[in-house]
């Protein structure tokens, strides 16, 4: 019981992170209605850009925001660059594309560092007994920002006047605009959030993890996807719950199986979720979905 | 000389591979992403049957000494009702985004297994061994050998598109496309759309498998090095860029993607005597090319004019429906296009 109840908090931290990554791409989703396959080179960017802060200035402060910020830079020109010149094309046609861009980006990035694996120098702390958990200081941290995050981000969409705008492009951008909303602007800002989340939650995963690579971010899409299709593509607060529930799948499992099976897990989760609760698992509904 | 004959016989290949990309992509409008998976499993599915027993530490399962054109079949007949499983799950209520997510969960997953679980295919060392096969049937020496290979996967991809030209033009090619264009309306005419689309899936896969078993002949080993997720998009773009569902049109596709995109780069500098810059310049450019294709030219050079009457299909490049109807005023584009 004792070892169950580890293995729950290290799947609270695995859901941490996860939640950053999927509530990123949750938000790309509800304003562009693509589920963008170019997403994880958003996290890849984000540790990239907090391992060179890291090497500038050596303050972990530092890293974390440098790849929010860069991530922000980075969804912003995906979003002006790719997703907004496939307006209005089918959604699938745009998916194709951000695929194409994943290409691109994941070999830029290739060039400039090489293939070759990369490690922050921060310190993991000791690992604390907190309840019937055995965390380290940094999955402390990790976790208690993935909180703060994502309630900002609730404070932000349910109370201002940018999240009511924000909720009203992503239920229908043309009646939004129609109403006097700045669409264009709102969804311009939506993917720089998404793109701080995104870069700080690529900062996170390889801090997690150790090491990065210019693969980090593809190779963690399609968990992030399992996630976000579990809360339901377009609803950041489902998201969290469907972070959860593949984080501690993929915890349990791996504790209790080869780790190197996690994958398989989380292609499970997304499956038995596609087949019986394709919108998400607090919406029912069966029905042929696109 | 040699070089040549050793790229022309990848091309023949890769376009046979493209065609089944064409038949689920092309014709059903299932945006694949397993479908190098079946590609792979030919290949190894074919070096594990003609190698015999493997010899530690290598591991593999099946280790027969089958006549490498038995084998060929085999390994075909072995990924069809894998294939079948996969498009029974995904196709029953999935389509687009969310059919697309299930099928790159399909072969992240079939990647993460052959790599970590070496009794299947010797893990991420891979399995090699196959050398020249069917020389010794056809008594060749190793100097005409790859004459002889070229013109082995020529004379396979003219059959295969022969077949699937005349596939095209048949009532199953009809009704596959018009389920493509509109499900519902296809379904209202009676067309039973989870058999049509499944069928298209399990050829698809069949063929690229196929090309699978071809490639094993051509490369002799395998490992996961040569079959990472992102290889389909290169399949992509070959059919993208010779039209989409229009089969010679793909092998053309094929052609000028595999010979001017992959080859010529190789021929890239290695810039500040960086070696990974020619291999990764090439999937920049496979990258660009998919994305400007979609954006500027998505019926591709040899757009597929099927289904529009021959007395107006019009020039070369102007069988394109669209411009039989009157135009809005603006935007050539503007009618919707199919999907």
């Amino acid at each position: 019981m004792d070892q169950f109840l580890l293995y729950v908090g290290f799947g609270i931290v695995t859901a941490a992170v996860l939640s950053l990554s999927a509530l990123a791409l949750t938000l790309e989703f509800a304003v562009s209605r693509v589920a963008n396959l170019a997403h994880g080179e958003l996290l890849t960017i984000g540790a990239y850009a907090a391992y060179e802060f890291l090497q500038w200035t050596n303050s972990v402060v530092v890293a974390a925001l440098g790849a929010a910020v860069v991530g922000g830079m980075a969804g912003i020109a995906m979003n002006l660059g790719l997703i907004e010149r496939f307006a209005g094309r089918p959604p699938i046609i745009t998916l194709i594309a951000t695929l194409g861009l994943s290409l691109i980006i994941q070999n830029v990035l290739i060039i400039i560092f090489g293939a070759a694996n990369e490690v922050y120098s921060i310190n993991q702390g000791s690992p604390h007994h907190i309840g019937p958990f055995l965390l380290t200081d940094a999955e402390l941290l990790v976790t208690l920002s993935a909180v703060v995050v994502t309630t900002a981000l609730y404070l932000l969409l349910q109370f201002t006047k940018f999240g009511k705008a924000l909720r009203a492009v992503s239920d229908n951008r043309e009646l939004a605009r129609s109403s006097g909303i700045p669409a264009q602007r709102v969804v311009t800002a939506t993917w720089g959030i998404a793109g701080l989340i995104a870069g700080f939650a690529g900062f996170v995963l390889a801090e997690t993890i150790g090491t990065f690579g210019p693969s980090l971010g593809f190779g963690y899409l399609l968990i992030t996807l399992a996630a976000a299709v579990a809360g339901g593509l377009g609803r950041p607060y489902g998201t969290v719950a469907g972070a959860l529930l593949v984080g501690l799948v993929l915890e349990l499992a791996g504790a209790y199986s080869n780790s190197s099976y996690q994958l398989a897990f989380a292609l499970g989760v997304l499956v038995l979720l596609l087949l019986f609760r394709p919108n998400g698992l607090l919406v029912s509904g069966r029905q042929v979905v696109r | 000389m040699a070089y040549w004959i050793s790229i022309l016989t990848e091309a023949c290949i890769f376009s046979i591979m493209a065609l089944g990309v064409n038949v689920i992509w092309g014709w059903a409008g299932d945006f694949d992403l397993a479908l190098y998976g079946y590609v792979a499993l030919g290949v190894y599915l074919t070096i594990a049957m003609t190698t015999g027993p493997p010899v530690a530490p290598t591991q593999y399962i099946l280790g027969w000494n089958l006549p490498y054109l038995v084998a060929v079949v085999v390994a075909v007949v072995i990924v069809l009702p894998i294939a079948a499983t996969v498009g029974a799950i995904a196709l029953r209520n999935l389509r687009e985004i969310y059919f697309a997510i299930t099928t790159l969960g399909v072969i992240s997953v079939l990647y993460v297994i052959v790599q970590v679980y070496t009794p299947l295919f010797n893990g991420f060392n891979g399995i090699a061994g196959l050398v020249t096969p069917m020389a010794g049937t056809f008594n060749l020496s190793y100097g005409n050998y790859q004459y002889f290979l070229l013109g082995f996967c020529a004379v396979i991809l003219l059959i295969v598109v022969a077949v699937l030209q005349r596939l095209s033009a048949s009532p199953y090619g009809r009704a596959i496309r018009s389920i493509r264009d509109n499900e519902q309306a296809a379904a209202a005419f009676g067309r039973s759309i989870f058999r049509a689309k499944l069928t298209a899936y399990v050829l698809g896969a069949g063929i690229a498998a196929f090309g699978g078993t071809l490639f094993a002949a051509y490369l002799g080993a395998f490992n996961p090095s040569a079959w990472a997720p992102q290889e389909i998009l290169t399949l992509y773009a070959a059919v993208l860029v010779g039209g989409r569902g229009n089969v010679r049109g793909v092998v053309v596709g094929t052609f000028i993607v595999y010979i001017g995109f992959i080859e010529l780069t190789r021929y890239l500098p290695n810039v500040g005597g960086n070696t990974e810059f020619g291999p990764s310049m090439r999937e920049i450019l496979i990258g660009a090319l998919i994305v400007l294709m979609l954006k500027f030219r998505p019926q591709g050079i040899f757009p597929d004019r099927h289904g529009i009457p021959r007395s107006r299909r019009g020039g070369a490049a102007g069988g394109d429906w669209r411009r039989l109807l009157p135009l809005p005023a603006g935007r050539v584009d503007a009618v919707p296009e199919r999907d």
